[in-house]
């Protein structure tokens, strides 16, 4: 194997682990980086797209079986987002990309800062809910989560708003060329009320299927490079599987921190870009 | 809830889906070209049909389980999708 290859590995490996705990897909961090290294932005798109998918793969059964994830969230959030990523992609040609990127940037500090002013945990322990509870819960969207010996019962609070934020999120994706993870992670948490590492794990099982969707089109379009993406796909594929079990470990509040800081991080590089 | 995730088949599913991928892109690794072009198409048919199988037993299971609200709402998805991609190709 040769040293690019293992740079490759690498940094697929290092963000997929990050995009798993934040649930920010991480292509948003990979894609940057190798093009900093020399990687050609017109294949590196494609090679996020592997690395997301593959780290979403590699996530899903540690977040299935600690039961952070909630599908009813994802499944009712891809929905609108899907929607706003046909209708992005369909108006990408009326917006001038340089208006876009900013407005990304500027969403994204909004939601670094958002992620970074409160303190504490909105979702407390209740005694009435058991461990029988973890999950999420049968024609609701709701559910319970462990955390440090506690079961933390949890809803969603103002759907539309956050459905409606969600949908223009994938809007913005479909014209940017993005999973937009790094936005829908936030408004889980902080518009939705979703406490935030199973917002966060809810994410990567949304992305998984906005890459599925983003490979197919990339597949068509003869973008990709199946012998690099083996490397990407390794590389996230370990990656996700270590985010989501630092994810089970890591309390929430440093979660929100440690998501904020990349946000401000993203924000830098989609300027740069 | 998570005993249920746990013994279900799309736990099962996921496993076997994420190990087939991680050998099999381990492998394309150290083989020849031609062959490991093969075995990558593979590996990404597999990170594409694994998302849209999972929503699609979801919706299953949550039938099954009378939820028929969001059943239909993950029903929906891959339809949504193929739909986005048919306007976005028209």
């Amino acid at each position: 194997m040769t040293a690019d290859a293992l740079l490759l590995g690498a940094l697929a490996l290092l963000t997929a682990t990050l995009g798993v705990v934040g649930g920010l897909g991480g292509a948003i961090l990979f894609v940057p980086a190798l093009v900093l290294v020399g990687v050609a932005p017109a294949e590196a798109a494609p090679l996020g797209m592997l690395m997301v998918a593959a780290g979403s793969l590699g996530a899903a059964v540690p977040q299935l079986e600690e039961g952070l994830l909630n599908h009813r969230i994802g499944v009712v959030g891809e929905l609108g987002a899907s929607l706003g990523v046909s209708v992005g992609v369909l108006v990408s040609g009326l917006l001038t990309t340089t208006a876009l990127t900013w407005t990304l940037a500027g969403a994204a500090l909004a939601a670094a800062g958002a992620l970074g002013l409160r303190s504490g945990l909105r979702n407390k322990p209740d005694p009435r809910t058991d461990e029988a509870s973890i999950g999420e819960h049968l024609g609701r969207l709701a559910g319970a989560y462990w955390l440090a010996g506690a079961v933390i019962p949890y809803r969603v609070r103002r759907l539309s708003l956050g459905l409606a934020m969600l949908t223009l999120t994938g809007g913005l994706a479909g014209v940017t060329g993005t999973s937009g993870g790094y936005l829908k992670t936030p408004i889980l948490s902080e518009v939705m009320h979703v406490p935030v590492k199973v917002a966060a794990a809810t994410v990567t099982f949304m992305v998984g299927i906005t890459a599925a969707t983003g490979l197919v089109a990339y597949a068509a379009q003869g973008r990709l490079d199946v012998g690099a993406g083996m490397v990407a796909v390794v590389g996230g594929l370990v990656g996700g599987r270590l985010g989501a079990l630092v994810q089970v470990r890591v309390s929430p509040v440093i979660a929100r921190r440690v998501l904020g800081a990349v946000l401000v991080v993203v924000a830098i590089l989609l300027v740069l870009r | 809830m998570i005993g249920g995730w746990r013994r279900s088949g799309t736990s099962v599913g996921l496993r076997l889906a994420t190990w087939t991928c991680f050998l099999l892109g381990s492998v394309a690794l150290l083989l020849p070209p031609s062959f490991a072009i093969w075995t990558g198409w593979v590996v990404i048919g597999i990170l594409v049909a694994a998302p849209i199988t999972r929503v699609l037993r979801i919706a299953q299971v949550w039938w099954r389980a009378g939820d028929r609200r969001f059943a239909g709402f993950a029903a929906a998805i891959p339809v949504v999708i193929l739909a986005g991609a048919v306007l976005v190709g028209l």
